[in-house]
């Protein structure tokens, strides 16, 4: 009904705005291209990196290597088709890891309001008070390295984003008659909670977290490069560009298609984004940017 | 001015429980997660009696709440520990390499301004157009692009492929030497100014350009994206029609009213945006050998060198939130109907 | 006959949108002559506000002109370039809009505003003369304490108070023209009183022509001389006030005069007649009114009516009085 017909308007003008239209059909390929890595690779074993081949180290970019070969003689197309699952992976895990736990905190936090509410608040300023990268920095730091380690502490820094999200819409549906209707129901508070306020708020917290997805790419290949990121040989993006660098003044190419890689993908939904801004409430965004990001 | 004397306290009462609330964060980071802290602070080629006199140090034989206690105090008196790569206290090491930093964010700020506001107003302008898309793809990729890669490339190319500028160090140290160079601030631009030393000038010039660049290019998009958006937003306000329709010349009502509207709040996101630029710096320090606290940081990092990297990761924490608050400041002393 | 300051012929506007092509304004023609004040009635979307911006080359850039001619003082606004136009905009031509407190860019006093006008409009360099020339509009205007307007931040001033300093900008510069869009409809009742009194002065005393765009007949029987009727963007009626007032032809301006709030009247709402505004992508073939009119008969809906003289000056488009064609 009313939601479809918002997303239809959405998409309307998306495709009329090419640039954007364009960011989504390369999210549309990261996507599938990461489902399908493990079938699409040319030298599967390569890709997840167990096998050196020492007759072919640093090879430059021809037709059996279009992306040449690295330290170990391994196919570096290959392992960046791999690192494309590592990204959406990672992605999509501290996306969603940061939702469960921002979600309920800014749903609470806003429907309750008063001390309780901006308590939790303020302990999500707390955490957006480390410039970005850096409490995940300490937290990898903390941790070791490793996937697991990597999703859980990028999660950890990204939370509060949607608790502040959250919490603003929360606070402006709380006050709708349908939200009095149910309380004069004697509907129970958790009922009340994600029956009727979730549903309602979600939207946009939904759509920044689809648009997070880019950043999230952007700060775990940050991670890897300050070496607190996930071991090798996992094929991340982040880890490949810095494991050319050694050999950049010989083997350009290591270094340089993992961070194409990582650049095109990131792009793509960040025009995506800019895009869906543009679209979507002006005003909100207005709010957001006179008051220099803080709601 | 719209900023009043109540404002500045409760802001600086603020400023203080959110540096509160950071050591605490810290705290919990450093002492309750791993389950043995002292292995982490005493580093991995540390002895037994090392990590015993750990122990001590951080009283993890006391109560969690003591142990806090200790902390606090500790971190407010400016004992953050000694790193064990350097052999030095670490508040001294971050003062230390503190400036280099500064020195390679600000100017990477200027050459972000001066570049991105225009090419945001020209966008905004001419939106629709192909330099309005181009401006458009342009800045979006600042944001997107890895800045260590950018980094490495930019290094690769423009140092040791073409030799056109210096790809390490902030300056050379013969020209120091024979030059007699002496610090006075920490900021090489600025002292060699004083000095009047221009070889050293110019030298540290040449070494700033390419990393400043390339950390610019995150915050020269940001203020281009935001000068865009809010230029139209302010060419669609009735008092830009109104000031056009009175007769005020396009020019002048670009330039002198619509552009005032835009810069209080690009500078605002612009100041959000220097906890970004400033991890930039961390990454593209560490690529091109520039001395300062990222440099500093990523090699204790790659050495688990614990004390130094929590602790300059809590400075810039810190001073991240002092400049949120001066941007707040500045944000409300420009705007006339903000009363603060 | 007197000198006509502006004659619009034939114009017809578009807006082209997501969903197709809008007629906005569909061939409505009009005059006004010197120290004449001339009233657009009509309800909202009726496309008055469109004609306003079209003489002042203010359309949104999705608006487009089909159609016409905008002529002041004898020339063409429509077939001037750029250049030529910003030296009449402001100077022959000026304005003031329906939003006062949102006229004014917050950052600015207003009598940085008002001096930036004067300097650039009447090419004086002399800041002290400026402030002189801009101190005796605002008092003109009506005023008082005009040495505090003058240095006040818009947020500081009442919405009274700046619709005030935007005519004092508006007839500092002595226009041939000025365009007043619904200047009244946002404040309250007895401030509108007020304005629309301080205007009338003006005119009298200054000999302004005035275009007066409004929703009000009420505002209308106040201070124009000639009314024109518009409705979903087409010219319904048009004539003297008074003869309008006295004897409206049109069902529709009947309507209208029906549901009037006398000025200074408690409420005002808008006027009340039943259905909306017909479908603008697709216009209706015949009279525009038909669909909602309670006297239409078959013709109505399948010729669209011309603008007949039904009275010597009192110009009407509808079928009821043309002969022949109703039965």
């Amino acid at each position: 009904m009313m939601v479809s017909s918002e997303v239809k308007l959405m998409m309307k003008l998306l495709i009329k705005n090419k640039v954007s239209f364009a960011g989504f059909i390369i999210v549309l390929t990261f996507i599938f291209v990461g489902i399908l890595a493990p079938f699409i690779t040319p030298y599967p074993a390569d890709a997840r990196g167990w096998v050196f081949h020492m007759n072919q180290r640093l090879l430059p970019p021809s037709w059996k290597h279009p992306f040449g070969t690295d330290e170990f003689g391994r196919d570096m197309l290959s392992r960046v088709i791999l690192g494309s699952r590592y990204s959406l992976i990672i992605s999509v895990s501290v996306i969603g890891l940061a939702l469960l736990i921002g979600v309920p905190i800014g749903l609470v936090a806003g429907y309750l309001g008063g001390k309780v509410g901006s308590a939790l608040m303020r302990i999500a300023d707390m955490f957006l008070a480390f410039p970005p990268l850096l409490l995940a920095v300490a937290m990898a730091a903390t941790l070791g390295r490793g996937l697991r380690n990597v999703i859980i502490s990028l999660a950890i820094s990204w939370w509060p984003w949607y608790t502040r999200l959250m919490y603003v819409q929360t606070n402006s549906i709380k006050t709708m008659p349908y939200i009095d209707a149910a309380k004069v129901l004697g509907l129970r508070t958790p009922t009340i909670l994600f029956k009727h306020i979730l549903p309602n708020a979600i939207t946009p917290v939904m759509v920044q977290a689809a648009l997070d997805m880019g950043s999230a790419i952007l700060e775990a290949a940050g991670l890897s490069f300050l070496g607190v990121g996930v071991k090798p040989p996992t094929p991340e993006w982040g880890l490949l560009v810095t494991e050319g660098w050694a050999s950049i003044n010989r083997a350009w190419w290591i270094s340089l298609f993992p961070g194409l890689a990582i650049l095109i993908t990131v792009l793509g939904f960040n025009l995506m984004a800019d895009g869906l801004r543009e679209i979507t409430d002006p005003r909100l965004r207005r709010l957001l940017i006179s008051r220099g990001g803080r709601i | 001015m719209g900023v009043s004397r109540e404002y500045l306290i409760q802001r600086t009462l603020l400023l203080f429980a959110v540096v509160l609330g950071v050591v605490i964060i810290v705290f919990i980071i450093t002492r309750i997660i791993p389950a043995h802290p002292e292995l982490l602070w005493a580093g991995p080629h540390a002895t037994l009696k090392q990590i015993e006199e750990a122990r001590k140090e951080l009283m993890l034989d006391k109560p969690i709440y003591v142990q806090l206690y200790y902390y606090l105090i500790n971190f407010f008196k400016g004992n953050w520990g000694v790193s064990w790569r350097t052999h030095r206290p670490v508040f001294d090491d971050i003062i230390n390499y503190l400036p280099a930093t500064l020195e390679l964010v600000t100017v990477a700020f200027i050459i972000a301004i001066v570049v991105g506001i225009p090419l945001g107003v020209l966008a905004a302008i001419k939106r629709g157009s192909w330099i309005d898309a181009v401006i458009r793809v342009l800045s979006v990729t600042g944001a997107s692009v890895p800045v260590f890669w950018l980094a490495m490339i930019a290094q690769l190319i423009f140092s040791s492929k073409l030799g056109w500028l210096p790809g390490f160090k902030r300056v050379d140290e013969i020209v120091v030497l024979e030059t007699g160079f002496r610090k006075i601030t920490g900021f090489i631009l600025l002292d060699s100014l004083i000095e009047r030393n221009w070889a050293v000038f110019i030298d540290a010039l040449k070494h700033i350009i390419l990393p400043s660049l390339v950390l610019s290019v995150y915050p020269m998009g940001l203020s281009a994206r935001m000068t865009r958006a809010l230029m139209i937003e302010v060419l669609n306000e009735q008092h830009f029609r109104a000031s056009i329709a009175w007769g005020i010349p396009k020019r002048t009502a670009l330039f002198k009213y619509a552009l005032k509207n835009v810069i209080a709040p690009v500078i605002a996101s612009l100041g959000l945006s220097f906890g970004y630029t400033l991890v930039g710096a961390y990454l593209v320090e560490l690529i091109f050998n520039w001395p300062g606290l990222g440099y500093y940081t990523a090699m204790a990092l790659l050495s688990y060198d614990y004390p130094a990297i929590i602790g300059s990761i809590t400075f810039v924490a810190i001073f991240y939130t002092v400049i949120n608050m001066i941007v707040d400041i500045i944000h409300a002393a420009i705007d006339p109907r903000v009363k603060l | 006959m007197k000198h006509k300051v502006l004659e619009v012929n034939d114009l017809t506007i578009i807006y082209r949108t997501l969903e197709g092509n809008v007629h906005a304004v569909d061939d409505v023609s009009f005059s006004i002559e010197k120290g004449e004040s001339l009233c657009l009635v009509g309800e909202s979307g009726s496309g008055k506000s469109t004609i306003a911006l079209a003489i002042m080359r203010a359309l949104p850039p999705n608006a487009k002109i089909l159609r016409g001619e905008i002529i002041l003082n004898g020339k063409d606004l429509l077939r001037m370039d750029e250049k030529e136009f910003s030296k009449i905009r402001g100077k022959e031509l000026s304005i003031i809009f329906q939003d006062p407190a949102a006229s004014f860019n917050p950052l600015f006093t207003v009598g940085e505003t008002i001096s930036d006008v004067l300097k650039y409009k009447l090419g004086i360099n002399d800041k002290k003369k400026i402030k002189e020339i801009a101190l005796r509009a605002l008092k003109e205007a009506g005023l008082p304490d005009v040495e505090r307007v003058y240095n006040s931040y818009p947020h500081e001033l009442s919405g009274g108070m700046l619709q005030r300093a935007s005519i004092a900008i508006a007839i500092s510069v002595n226009p041939s023209l000025l365009i007043a869009d619904e200047p009244t409809t946002m404040l309250d009742v007895t401030l509108q009183a007020q304005i629309l009194e301080t205007l009338k002065d003006l005119k009298d005393r200054l000999g302004l022509s005035i275009l007066f765009v409004t929703h009000n007949l009420g505002v209308a029987a106040f201070i124009c001389d000639k009314t024109l009727i518009v409705y979903a963007g087409r010219a319904l009626e048009y004539g003297s006030t008074e003869e309008i007032l006295k004897r409206p032809l049109h069902p529709y301006t009947r309507k209208l005069l029906k549901s009037v709030p006398r000025i200074g009247a408690k409420r005002e709402k808008l006027p009340f007649i039943p259905g909306s505004l017909p479908d603008l992508r697709n216009p209706p073939r015949g009279c525009i009114f038909a669909p909602r009119c309670e006297e239409a008969r078959e013709i109505c809906f399948k010729v669209r009516p011309k603008m007949l003289e039904y009275h010597p000056g009192h110009y009407v488009a509808c079928h009821k009085y043309s002969e022949g064609n109703w039965g």
